[in-house]
């Protein structure tokens, strides 16, 4: 199958990096590293695993129950309370823990400079991967299994506990994943409320002792760990079997409740809401507003058009390259092309910096190898053709955030069942056709929910934009994080409003596209 | 290839490369050209910006600017190796410039520039100058502590000061330096004795900015904040109010006066050497040692100048002369490794 060979080839190209980086592991290990071992690694490896832990309890509490109240129940301001749980996604955690920091200075009862501290800051931003993803796979469970466990007069918390929770699972599971990456890449938050992680580990071993080899091994031993833990949790996975309802699809009546309870279930969801979007958002509104006079710099708005504008493209990119090689992997399933996507599914927990320089190294080897061939041969110097660069840029986007929808894109397609496929080739439609008419309407979900997730991250990404980005070339998160960086909460309110204005329009748009047409608002 | 792909494979390859073409033309690569200086930059784009504008506006040639972490940028710029388009870097501590000058990745700035700035501010093989003075300071609650009872660094390893001292985590670059520095004075052996002191004073887990400790010390966690002093600078300016009123509560205490100085860092500049533009560098690099350049420092970030004789803010010359540990600069660089081990082991996180 040629297709599988275009992704396959594709896909090696992707993954070079991070195998450079892996080959690490065959260096001789140096004094640094035995000098980490014997004082710090217990403390990176202890907090690491422990915010790891934290964060996707927490999002799985967060993000888990107002899925499923979103989605099940009726409630007052529930269309719009669905819509609004999203938004906590467009603030930064980094952004997030200053803000709070700013809030909490004159409250010394509440510290948050502290382990618990970063794991709540992390989580309350990143839950909605969670309720995002949970609640796509709460409104695709059928009916009839609820109708029935009424009938059969199961209690409505036993119906949650023994079957929406588990047919979510695989939804749940991979939100709570992607957290907990998220989490363990994170640098500025626990960098700034004083936890010392693998991350902030590996850095100090780069930057403090100058020494690359001593931290790409931390970053080789670190990922082998999530590795591992990514292959336990889809091992568990396999053994238990989904027979999804595609065919039953009909309107969904939600349950109404009690006045009462439907007050409780709205507080329930307003918690988060509260502390993860309109608490920051509306102190950085009134910084922003008040306290200082971004708002009046033409440059604002230039930034915002770049950020929009890259995010845009790579997040168009990476859905794509997303969406060939697991429509590859369903056309023609390979182990080999199987192992390659789990690897590349590595990039989330893989911090910026450290992918930064993967990138670099290999396409500025390649800008020297060209540079030297049309020298030598044509006496002309063509310079820098990737590094500097968008494509090494958006390239270096594609390995960090193209986990998201790889991994969405494929729970979507083991969701269409195969005789879908079988009968449509029977009927003498071309491939492409299938993919355009059938695969990619009945995709609608984690194609869009892709698409958001990753454009939202993008715009808030900062260590691979900064580094990577060709000159004069600023960005919202750049700016933000530069001035937030050096104390400057206040001047950096603007752009960080307008990282979270610019996350705003396509989250609305989209989630009236996701559950409005289909009336699942 | 191509004739053997399937229709499938060429619809996906066509619009991938569409995709990428318009990402293409949305790119814009850069390539230097003659009227031009391209600069990667540790210091923080509103940090140096301005001065950059100037630049362009007197000399008439375009300033291209990328900033990031000068660590980040340090190896960019090692990558890219002789087809880089970078023609300076500019970091905003010694340490990186000392990295760029191992790996050769600098080459020498005219001796007619270097030689302008004081001795010890700039590199003695003309590979790098430095822009403008960092000192890390002590900021002390005016309240609780006399500033009689402040000497020198050695004095803050005191127990009387137990549960007193707050200072910003280790991964902080002067925190690194100020280390590196009292190993290069004192002898790793003696530097270990007198940080794990200092660690043991240490009124609560180290987090937060240099400011944060400041306001600490308004709040009544410690008595004793390090810090660089342009942040207390820019704290006791600011317009916002609680840093303000934070920082009026606290004063400033330059240590180590009667022995060798306060600890100096300083935000520096190399010329690369593969510069394309090495002429219209060295223009950049001699506007930025000028008096209105290095006034510009004081007045907007409140650092102070390296060239002597500037008159900088009422606040700065309010603090008096102040004498400094220049001889330790060139050995920050070199020494930082063992600081942060130095650190690790006396569990300075």
């Amino acid at each position: 199958m040629h297709l599988n060979r275009l992704s396959l080839f594709i896909i090696i190209v992707f993954v070079l990096p991070i195998f450079a980086l892996l080959s690490s592991a065959f260096f001789p290990y140096g004094d640094n590293l035995y000098h980490i071992y014997d004082t710090v690694l217990y403390d990176y490896f202890f907090n690491s695993l422990s915010l790891a832990i934290g964060v996707a309890f927490i999002t799985f509490l967060l993000g888990g129950s107002t899925a499923f109240l979103t989605s099940m129940y009726n409630f007052p301001l529930r269309r719009l309370i669905t819509v609004m749980l999203i938004l906590p996604l467009a603030i930064p955690p980094y952004i997030n823990a200053i803000t709070y920091s700013g809030i909490l200075e004159n409250y010394s009862a509440i510290d948050i400079h502290n382990l618990f501290g970063s794991v709540l800051m992390i989580s309350f931003v990143v839950y909605p991967y969670v309720y995002l993803l949970a609640r796509g796979a709460f409104i695709e469970q059928s009916r009839e299994i609820y109708e029935n466990s009424q009938v059969l007069g199961v209690t409505n918390a036993k119906m949650f506990f023994k079957v929406s929770l588990p047919l979510a699972r695989p939804a749940i599971i991979l939100g709570v994943t992607l957290s907990a990456m998220e989490a363990l890449a994170d640098y500025g938050t626990v960098e700034f409320l004083g936890v010392a992680t693998f991350t902030t580990g590996i850095f100090r071993t780069w930057i403090g002792m100058g020494d690359t080899i001593s931290a790409a091994q931390m970053a080789t031993f670190f990922l082998t760990i999530v590795f591992i833990f990514v292959l336990i949790e889809q091992n568990t996975r396999r053994k238990i079997k989904y027979a999804e309802s595609t065919k039953h699809r009909r309107k969904f009546n939600r349950i109404s409740v009690p006045k009462h309870i439907g007050f409780i279930f709205l507080i329930i969801c307003l918690i988060p809401l509260l502390f993860g979007f309109l608490i920051p958002f509306f102190q950085l509104l009134f910084w922003a507003f008040f306290k200082s006079d971004v708002f009046s710099k033409n440059e604002l708005w230039d930034i915002t058009f770049n950020s929009l504008s890259l995010a845009t493209i790579g997040s168009v990119i990476i859905v794509l390259i997303s969406l060939l090689f697991t429509y590859s992997q369903r056309l023609n399933p390979t182990l080999f092309l199987n192992r390659m996507l789990k690897v590349m599914t590595m990039g989330y927990a893989i911090p910026g910096p450290v992918i930064a320089i993967a990138v670099l190294v290999p396409f500025s080897y390649l800008d020297g190898f060209l540079n030297n061939i049309s020298n030598n041969y044509f006496n002309f110097d063509i310079g820098l053709i990737f590094s500097g660069t968008f494509f090494v840029l958006i390239f270096a986007y594609c390995l960090r955030f193209s986990t998201i929808s790889i991994r969405s894109l494929t729970d979507g397609f083991g969701k269409i069942n195969y005789s879908i496929d079988e009968t449509a080739r029977l009927m003498g439609i071309s491939e492409r056709k299938i993919l355009k008419s059938l695969h990619i309407p009945l995709l609608g979900t984690p194609l869009l929910t892709s698409f958001l997730i990753v454009f939202v991250d993008i715009m808030k990404e900062l260590p691979l934009t900064s580094v990577l980005r060709p000159f004069n070339f600023n960005t919202l998160s750049v700016k933000a994080f530069e001035l937030a960086s050096d104390e400057l909460i206040i001047d950096a309110s603007g752009a960080s409003i307008m990282i979270v204005f610019a996350g705003i329009i396509p989250i609305i748009f989209i989630m009236k596209n996701i559950y409005g047409k289909r009336n699942l608002l | 290839m191509l004739k053997k792909m399937d229709y499938l494979g060429k619809y996906f390859l066509t619009l991938l490369l569409v995709i990428s073409f318009c990402s293409a033309l949305f790119a814009h690569q850069h390539k230097s050209s003659a009227g031009e200086v391209s600069v990667f930059s540790g210091r923080k784009e509103a940090l140096i910006k301005p001065l950059l504008d100037k630049f362009s506006e007197s000399s008439g040639i375009k300033v291209n600017l990328i900033t990031a972490k000068s660590a980040s940028l340090l190896k960019r710029l090692e990558l890219e190796g002789p087809n880089t388009t970078a023609d300076v870097l500019i970091t905003s501590d010694v340490g990186r410039l000392h990295i760029g000058v191992e790996k050769d990745l600098f080459g020498k700035i005219d001796n007619n520039i270097v030689s302008l700035v004081p001795k010890g501010y700039a590199d003695k093989d003309l590979y790098w100058v430095g822009l403008s003075k960092r000192i890390r300071s002590i900021v002390y609650s005016k309240e609780k502590v006399d500033p009689k009872e402040l000497s020198n660094i050695e004095d803050l390893s005191s127990p009387k000061w137990k549960g007193k001292i707050c200072v910003r985590s280790s991964n902080n670059i002067y925190n690194q330096s100020l280390v590196a520095s009292y190993i290069y004075l004192y002898g790793e052996k003696r530097a270990l004795e007198i940080v794990q002191g200092l660690v043991n004073n240490f009124a609560k887990k180290p987090s937060g900015n240099d400011r944060a400790q400041v306001k600490s010390i308004a709040k009544g966690e410690c008595t004793i904040a390090i810090v660089n002093h342009y942040y207390y600078a820019r704290m006791l300016l600011s317009k916002d109010k609680d840093q303000k009123e934070a920082a009026e509560k606290t004063d400033i205490f330059f240590l180590n006066q009667n022995s060798q100085g306060s600890h100096t860092n300083i935000s520096g500049i190399g010329l690369s050497k593969f510069s394309k533009n090495r002429d219209n560098a060295q223009k950049l690099i001699s506007f930025l040692l000028n008096n209105d350049s290095q006034l510009w420092y004081a007045k907007v970030n409140n650092e102070y100048p390296v060239m002597n004789d500037i008159k900088t803010t009422n606040l700065l010359e309010g603090w008096g002369d102040i004498k400094l540990d220049y001889k330790s600069i060139p050995y920050l660089g070199r020494l930082n490794a063992q600081a942060v081990k130095l650190m690790d082991k006396v569990g300075w996180r």
